[in-house]
């Protein structure tokens, strides 16, 4: 028996593990920027101010996009890949473009910056979930089914690298190779794109010295403890310092200066230091139980537009935080990627609560599917 | 999409969901990895970085002699810092400090390029060059007053009192030996500081030993005999033109030591500049064969053991007698035919001892030199001392126990040798000898008094008496070898002694470098002071009687009159008149105190209340008589006017305050 395929409530169980971390996100943003902020600003309160203004017109788009029917992203779908690609090439004209850290990646909206990747790594997952319900029937084809979505996909990535945001480049790339395989797309057309994009992706990784360096820095950051390896050894420092219970809110020594952006990429250091082990493992466990719900909410949406859609947000949201994380545990090479919720920034805080209403959204429009039977 | 195909979107949905658990569930894993397997060696690391601490030294102890007056003491001396990370041109504040401390111009821009937030320039300058710096009032640089060791006598006991290096550490002598006492605990102050070197919080004063706990010693010596001494073997050695010497008071009934003065001196002042040689205190380091000096002890145990009495008659050989395959003579060829156990003490006669030692045995001999304290370290309480050389008798040939009957062949100290002459001044006990008295503390309290400390009974009372008589008439009789060391209405008991030096190059005993000694004590009735003169290597007056014999007499002039009363009483130490609150204090060129180093305020300047709570930085306010205006709550966190800009003038101040959260 269906229920009607609209009305149900929202996945409340989403909603809440998405407010718990923003909150714990704007708790640790004061205490790891109050300091920074003090000596840049004059005052302690500069980022959390942003972010909680930030948090307002997330939230709200939020809202919008949970009550807006979601079959109207298929309408905008190649608009949004348009209005990226347009996004990104203003970057590059003076004026608008605005360069930190020697990476063009930001747009100048007056009262504050707007970093279009962002907004790109959703619009590629609407453009992709869009594409490959409407060619389902081709899906197994090479032509239809792999060549010309991942062509399409390329063509922002290629403008991304330009920035530089390499980081960003390589997520795009994998999100959209994973809502292939979901899709359908010939796993052995993927496997063969991985393995032809692995040489682009070295070769860019050699061409610029930088890259390089972290590669290495991640390989072995006691070789150079002072310099390149001393943010991930900070980073190792504060996990430390932290043991299982932490030294306490606020407590940390950390954000004094010795952790380099201590309230965005490496936000979850100073959560390790000042609430431990205990800590990490909440933050890692709600994103955990995060992805879970969206892959539930992507079983149960009833259209396959709907179900690609959930997959691919999931994903996105999956990979950022593992990405993050693995990164300021040294897993992985450091990228300079947020924590999606946790991280000071606002176009990530903004984006991400945008995907978490689309996957609200979609969470209403589930068929209810009693445990054990099969559609 | 229904049907077959769904279920393989489901499939491979569960597929991506899977990959995403393991790969959380591996980031979980790393984080225990770092946070509870690893997480100790990173959290030292961090602390490390973390905290400052800052060891604060009570000013150094002060060294008296039983008189009260002062061998060593601190003054403070001003020392050159620079923080390097206000200095914008290092090369030319290089070349300005260079112009004024004389240190090589490179080397300091070479400091200063190379620190960061703190680094010396120039260590316990003299207050002229510091007025020169503070004249020229740069940027980063700074001076701070550091306690200098000062040794206001100079070289007076200089090898026994040693001296510290910048840091105030002992490193030779007393000073080294007792660094632990002299110094005390430090004052150990935590500061959190963040990565810019800033500092947090204010200190938790941590509970290592409450303040002040260094203590002072004050010595048995006695400056006013030691310059005596000094001043005589000084003059001996040049007379004689002699390599050196060394010579020791004790107080024969105590064992302690009033004098102990070497040649070449020291001056523990310019303890850089010094030779190394001259730092040592030779009377405890370096072993002689003591020669005739020897023979006292010899006759001692010969008459303990009874196997001879003073009026026992000995042939002397006229002046060559074969032992085994040598054959012995006496001092400078002299002949005499038969002699007594008095007269051969008397003449220091090389044969007669040599057959007494045959009558008393070399296992018994062996014993009474070890019972008088040859061949193991006395346990003075100075650094360095050694044992000298005893062969075990077992090893010893009839030559050996001959030779080791006439000095030759055995190696003492000079404070063994003088501790076991002790022995027989004061009736038969060996006393501990010591050159440490009490310890004060800083108000003058005694912590502990070392009192005289028996050893052993050598010999007895009565062989001790025989003893001392004999020995008096080697000085008071006639023709006796120690005559030059009589003196006017004071009976002296003494004996004379030249060893040749064992010459390695020719694998004998040399007759040119020699080692003249006189040792003796007086009164002989009550004896109060026991004396060892001992010149190294004089070209004149090669023999004991005459080149260190006078010094002897010379030196126990002087001693009596100075003391015709009793001397062991020791007055009172002087009440300490340091101020204990004047230990660091920083001077600053600029206005602006560092935010780094030994750094306390200035009295003169505006305090740093930033870190404070409420209640403390109104109590900093209050001490310095300044009324502060509170705004906020929590801890300060900006003040006006500046920290470290002078107080003059400004008599309040306004802090800010704000809660940390």
């Amino acid at each position: 028996m269906q229920m009607p395929a609209r009305g149900r409530r929202p996945d409340f169980i989403l909603l809440f593990i998405v407010l718990v971390l923003i909150a714990f996100g704007t708790v640790m943003i004061y205490s790891s920027s109050y300091m920074l902020a003090l000596q840049k600003y004059n005052d302690g309160y500069f980022f959390l101010k942003k972010q909680l203004f930030f948090l307002v017109i997330g939230l709200a788009a939020m809202f919008a996009l949970m009550r807006m029917p979601y079959t109207w992203l298929r309408r905008v779908a190649y608009a949004g890949m348009a209005v990226s690609l347009v996004l990104l090439a203003a970057i590059f004209i003076p004026g608008i473009g605005v360069t930190k850290g020697g990476a063009r990646r930001w747009l100048n909206l007056g009262i504050f910056t707007f970093q279009a990747a962002e907004l790109v790594k959703v619009a590629v997952v609407v453009f992709l979930a869009h594409y490959l319900t409407r060619k389902s029937a081709h899906i197994q084809e090479f032509r239809k089914g792999f060549l010309v979505p991942l062509a399409v996909v390329m063509v922002p990535v290629a403008f991304i690298v330009k920035q530089p945001d390499f980081g960003s480049a390589v997520l795009i790339m994998a999100v959209a190779l994973s809502v292939l395989y979901i899709a359908g797309t010939r796993v052995r057309y993927l496997a063969g794109s991985v393995l032809a994009l692995v040489p682009v992706a070295v070769s860019l990784v050699m061409m610029k010295g930088y890259r390089m360096d972290r590669w290495n820095t991640f390989l072995d950051p006691w070789k150079d403890p002072q310099h390149k390896g001393f943010q991930i050894i900070q980073s190792f420092l504060s996990f430390g310092s932290g043991g299982p219970f932490g030294v306490g809110l606020g407590d940390g020594m950390q954000k004094l200066f010795y952790l380099p952006e201590p309230h965005t990429d490496f936000i979850l250091s100073i959560i390790a230091e000042e609430s431990g082990f205990i800590g990490i493992c909440a933050v890692i466990v709600l994103f955990g139980l995060l992805i879970f719900r969206g892959f539930v909410i992507a079983f149960r949406v009833q259209d396959s537009f709907g179900s690609l859609l959930a997959s691919g947000i999931t994903i996105l949201l999956a990979m950022e935080a593992f990405i993050n994380i693995a990164g300021v545990m040294g897993l992985i090479p450091t990228k300079g990627m947020a924590l999606p919720f946790l991280s000071y920034g606002g176009t990530s805080l903004i984006v991400s609560c945008m995907a978490v209403g689309i996957l609200l959204n979609l969470s209403t429009h589930q068929k209810s599917t009693p445990r054990g039977t099969v559609a | 999409m229904n049907g077959r195909p769904r279920k393989w979107f489901r499939f491979r949905i569960a597929t991506m969901l899977a990959l995403f658990l393991v790969l959380f569930c591996a980031l979980v894993f790393r984080a225990f990895h770092l946070q509870i397997m690893t997480g100790k060696t990173y959290k030292t690391l961090a602390e490390k970085q973390h905290r400052k601490t800052l060891q604060l030294y009570p000013e150094r102890g002060i060294i008296y002699d039983r008189n009260g007056e002062k061998l060593a003491a601190s003054i403070l001396a001003d020392s050159v810092f620079a923080d390097p990370s206000k200095i914008d041109n290092a090369d030319e504040a290089a070349a300005q400090l260079a112009a004024v401390t004389g240190q090589p111009r490179k080397a300091i821009a070479q400091q200063i390029s190379r620190s960061k937030n703190f680094c010396w320039v120039a260590r316990m300058i003299t207050p002229a060059q510091s007025e020169q710096i503070r004249n020229l009032k740069m940027e980063g640089i700074y001076l701070i007053q550091e306690p200098k060791r000062f040794y206001p006598n100079r070289e007076l006991a200089g090898q026994i009192i040693g001296f510290v290096g910048m840091d105030s550490n002992g490193l030779e002598g007393l000073e080294m030996r007792y660094d632990g006492y002299l110094r005390g605990e430090p004052e150990k102050i935590l500061w959190g500081r963040d990565a810019r070197g800033k500092k947090l919080y204010m200190p938790e004063r941590s509970a290592t030993g409450k303040k002040d706990e260094q203590l002072s010693l004050v010595l048995t010596l006695d400056s006013r005999i030691q310059h005596a001494v000094e001043s005589n073997l000084k003059e001996a050695v040049l007379r004689t033109r002699a390599r050196g010497g060394f010579i020791i008071v004790m107080d024969p009934r105590t064992g302690e030591i009033l004098a102990m003065a070497n040649n070449p001196v020291f001056n523990p002042n310019a303890y850089a500049s010094a030779a190394a040689d001259n730092k040592r205190n030779k009377a405890i380091t370096d072993c002689f064969d003591p020669g005739s000096t020897f023979k006292p002890f010899l006759v001692a145990a010969a008459i303990e053991e009874g196997v001879v009495k003073e009026s026992d008659r000995f042939y002397c050989e006229n002046g060559a007698y074969r032992v085994a395959n040598a054959t012995f003579h006496e001092a400078n060829r002299k002949r005499h035919g038969v002699l007594t156990v008095r007269e051969i003490l008397k003449y220091s006669s090389n044969i007669g001892s040599v057959k007494i030692s045959e009558k008393l045995g070399r296992e018994k001999f062996h014993g009474y030199i070890r019972n008088f304290g040859f061949g193991q370290k006395t346990n003075i309480e100075l650094p360095g001392e050694i044992a000298g050389l005893l062969r075990p008798w077992q090893n010893w040939t009839q030559v050996d126990t001959s030779t080791v009957a006439f000095g030759q062949g055995v190696s003492v100290t000079a404070i063994q040798l003088v501790s076991a002459l002790s022995a027989i001044a004061n009736g038969g006990l060996l006393m501990q000898p010591h050159i440490v008295k009490k310890f004060v503390d800083s108000s003058g309290e005694t912590v502990r008094e070392f009192a005289p400390t028996p050893v052993r009974r050598v010999i007895s009372a009565e062989t001790a008496r025989r003893m001392t008589a004999m020995l008096t008439n080697v000085v008071g009789e006639q023709g006796g070898t120690g005559k030059n060391a009589a003196l006017v209405n004071v009976d002296v008991a003494g004996k004379t002694g030249t060893a040749q030096k064992f010459d390695f190059a020719h694998k004998r005993f040399s007759s040119e470098r020699v080692r003249t000694s006189f040792m003796g004590f007086f009164p002989s009735e009550n004896p109060r002071f026991v004396m060892l003169v001992s010149i190294d290597e004089p070209q004149l007056h090669k023999w004991g009687g005459e080149a260190a014999a006078p010094v002897f007499r010379s030196i126990s002039q002087q001693l009596i009159r100075c003391f015709e009363h009793d001397i062991g009483e020791t007055p009172p130490v002087r009440e300490k008149e340091i101020n204990a609150g004047a230990r660091i204090q920083l001077v600053s060129t600029p206005a602006a105190i560092p935010a780094t180093g030994a750094a306390e305020e200035e009295e003169a300047a505006m305090p740093d209340f930033r870190g404070m709570t409420v209640r403390q930085a109104l109590k900093a306010a209050q001490d310095r008589g300044l009324t502060m205006n509170v705004t906020g709550s929590g801890w300060a966190v900006s003040q006006r006017p500046a920290a470290g800009s002078p107080l003059k003038g400004h008599r309040s101040c306004t802090v800010s305050f704000s809660t940390g959260d």
